[in-house]
């Protein structure tokens, strides 16, 4: 009977919701502790005794009046989305902030299970919900959940059978609780005894949005209404109220006066290790101390030097160049065609560069780098940052939020692309996807760039204030030139929670299998075209071309095609200076030199594609024309400066 | 008109509370769309909150969520203090 439906979860950020999807839907998802990774709306498939249904996750979200492009997400699927029913995840302990949205979830009519997940946590904080009353005050099922203990989850998976299995109603009346102060309640039934139009959705939650301003309801009646839209603007202006304070202030005291009873709080909270962790980390002379340990173990040690280094050393020092590429010779010798083994085994052939870069060098940094991330998001460290990061990024016309994405960057640029869709501003927006197309190298960049640089300690420094002075600059510049100014600061803090290891690895594999999905058939297009560009004498007129340019760095011409591989992969390029180092032939300024323009130079071709299909064709190409004059720029004064201290031929 | 000066009961906004000080909140302003966000975290006239910090950005908790604000944005939210919490 529940076959082919669509049941949704919403929720806001941080409860949960993607943990629950996972166990849903016994699939592969990101899950965080942050807004920002369910972007895109994940889909899985639920089994329930009438069949199969769909299991939607949606990006976290408030309340129905969404205030970014990502949130607008959430709300189109409840407006078009053709749901069967909804779900909406609420925290134990937050349980009276959120109920007001559940409110407003029940007056669109749609069938909703309300889960009250984390009950451990609030009953830690001696928090003891009474989920048969909350039920019975609600009117609709309730389920209780610690979804990253699997607890509750079968009564959840039963009673979303029994919900879809039901004959869907006509829209009821939305919830015995009574209705809004007269103030909210005359214009509201006068709006909704005037809408002409046919909606998908509940006119009288349609009506509530309206009042409140919301912009998607004013565009939705719009078009319903016709000539008659003039009319209900006229009903709202007509005794101009603060409709927002009224709807909000009357939700809050009804979700109070349900908790009444249903709420027993049976101690007072106590200052656990956990809470003192968690002040120091809010406090700025806590945290950014913290920030730096964070750094320093996470990226530096774990991800540098042991993803880096130690793994890709066996991986590419063992495994390829001792057993792989011997025993594939020995095959491929055999075959007879000779043009095969230009095209596998050149210096620019498929397994040579394409696989060996691919699994050897980028893979087990890619690995490391997601798992830390991991541990990092679920630990709810990231809005952390963000808040104290607020004022710092201010200046480069950001705000905490976009720290998000700019970390997210460190892992893989064009998931990073994705995700400044949780900022808010289109002037938001464009900074930071020109910064993390500028100057913020990707994982496996960042990994092979520190362990060549990792010789020369200075080297690695001067690098990295390099890059740092120049994402300065520019972001400084774009704050200055672009009309408008950063938008305000707001986010909620969740806890710090201990990192679920399931959770965790799921995560991590799922973005790992993300990346490699890209970058493997990526690496063989670029063996390629690569070989063919070196037979066809293509390779040596681009050479030509950009010689110059390389000379105004003070670089060796053949660097050119380290920087035409850039191009489909940042990390790509890197890895093309690491055998060049390795060989011999770079000193250690023109290393650093190439190392920061290679990290400045064009955003991978994944990420470029991803900047279109966010910023448009337009937007797009001003950021790469942009990307690569600060790029040379920055090479031609580093180069100089370098000289300029005369350190000759090595640090 | 003298007697109306009653420093405790005085209406600022919650960027002048000290660290650690209670306020209920007696107003909340802006444009439409801050006070809808400021709505959202549970930030609306009769809730009671405390400063929990001021810098680099403003802690507000109320109840079990902890809402952090920058300057901008705080500054439109008007409480009433109810002395330091204990």
């Amino acid at each position: 009977m529940g076959k082919g439906k669509r049941v949704v979860l919403v929720g806001r950020p941080n409860v949960g919701k993607s943990v629950i999807f996972n166990q849903l839907t016994s699939s592969y998802g990101m899950v965080s502790n942050y807004p920002g990774t369910t972007v895109e709306v994940r889909k899985g498939t639920g089994e329930g005794s009438g069949g199969s249904y769909q299991v939607l996750d949606s990006p976290g979200i408030y309340n129905l009046l969404p205030f970014s492009k990502e949130e607008e997400v959430t709300l189109n699927i409840l407006l078009e989305g053709n749901i069967h029913l909804v779900v909406q995840v609420v925290e134990g302990k937050n349980i009276e902030k959120t109920l007001p949205f559940t409110f407003q979830l029940m007056e669109t009519g749609f069938p909703l299970v309300l889960v009250v997940n984390m009950l451990d946590e609030g009953e830690r904080l001696g928090i003891r919900i009474d989920l048969g009353e909350l039920e019975k005050k609600l009117k609709i099922p309730v389920v209780g959940t610690v979804s990253t203990r699997g607890r509750g989850i079968n009564k959840l998976k039963e009673t979303i059978d029994k919900e879809l299995g039901k004959k869907l109603t006509k829209w009821k009346i939305p919830f015995a609780l009574g209705d809004y102060p007269p103030a909210v309640k005359e214009p509201l039934q006068k709006m909704v005894s005037h809408m002409e139009g046919y909606y998908k959705f509940n006119k009288r939650a349609l009506a509530l949005m309206f009042l409140q301003g919301e912009a998607r309801a004013e565009e939705i009646l719009k078009k319903g209404e016709g000539r008659n839209y003039r009319t209900l603007v006229k009903i709202r202006e007509k005794e101009s109220r603060d409709f927002s304070l009224l709807i909000n202030s009357w939700r809050l005291g009804k979700a109070r006066e349900i908790l009444q009873g249903a709420v027993h709080f049976s101690r007072e909270k106590t200052i656990s290790r956990r809470d003192l962790l968690s002040r120091i980390t809010l406090h700025p002379l806590g945290g950014l101390p913290l920030l730096f340990l964070v750094l320093y173990i996470g990226l530096y040690k774990f991800v540098g030097i042991f993803g880096a280094g130690t793994l890709v050393d066996y991986l590419d020092g063992q495994i390829f160049e001792l057993w792989v590429i011997p025993h594939l010779v020995g095959a491929i010798e055999h075959l007879p065609l000779p043009g095969l083994k230009y095209l596998f085994l050149s210096p620019y052939g498929i397994i040579t560069l394409g696989f060996r870069y691919g699994l050897a060098i980028v893979l087990p940094i890619v690995c490391t780098f997601f798992l830390f991330l991991s541990v990092v998001e679920d630990s709810g460290y990231l809005p952390r940052l963000a808040m104290l990061l607020d004022r710092f990024f201010k200046k480069f016309g950001l705000n905490g939020r976009s720290v998000i994405p700019l970390v997210l960057g460190l892992g893989c640029g064009t998931m990073a692309v994705l995700s400044t869709r949780t900022l808010e501003g289109e002037r938001e927006r464009f900074i930071a996807v020109f910064l993390l197309a500028l100057g913020v190298p990707c994982s496996a960049q960042l990994g092979i760039i520190m362990a060549m640089l990792a010789m020369s300690p200075a080297a690695l420094v001067i690098w990295g204030a390099a890059l740092l002075v120049v994402l300065s600059v520019c972001g400084y510049l774009m704050d200055k030139f672009l009309p408008g100014k950063p938008s305000k600061f707001y986010m909620e803090i969740p806890p710090l929670r201990i990192p679920n290891p399931g959770s965790v690895l799921k995560k991590t594999l799922a973005r790992v299998k993300w990346y490699m999905k890209e970058v493997i058939p990526l690496f063989l297009l670029i063996s390629v075209f690569m070989v063919l560009g070196s037979l066809t004498g293509l390779l040596t007129f681009l050479t030509e071309i950009s010689a110059p340019f390389l000379q105004a760095m003070g670089l060796p011409r053949h660097l050119a095609s380290v920087f035409m591989i850039g191009f489909f992969r940042r990390d790509y390029g890197a890895a093309g200076l690491y055998t060049l180092l390795r060989e011999g032939e770079l000193t250690i300024n023109q290393l650093l030199v190439a190392s920061l323009t290679l990290s400045l130079f064009l955003p991978c071709i994944a990420q470029f594609v991803m900047i279109i299909r966010e910023q448009g064709y337009l937007k797009g190409f001003i950021i790469l024309i942009l990307v690569m004059i600060s790029a040379f720029l920055a090479g031609c004064l580093l180069n100089l400066f370098l000289t300029g201290l005369s350190w000759g031929g090595g640090l | 008109m003298k007697g109306k000066v009653k420093i405790r009961r005085k209406e600022m906004p919650v960027t002048a509370l000290n660290k650690g000080e209670e306020g209920i909140i007696v107003k909340v302003g802006g444009s439409e769309l801050e006070r809808r966000k400021l709505f959202a975290l549970g930030l609306l006239p009769g809730e009671v909150i405390i400063l929990e910090e001021g810098y680099p950005v403003i802690l507000l908790r109320s109840g079990y969520t902890l809402a952090a604000l920058d300057e901008e944005m705080a500054k439109n939210i008007f409480v009433r203090s109810l002395g330091v919490h204990q």
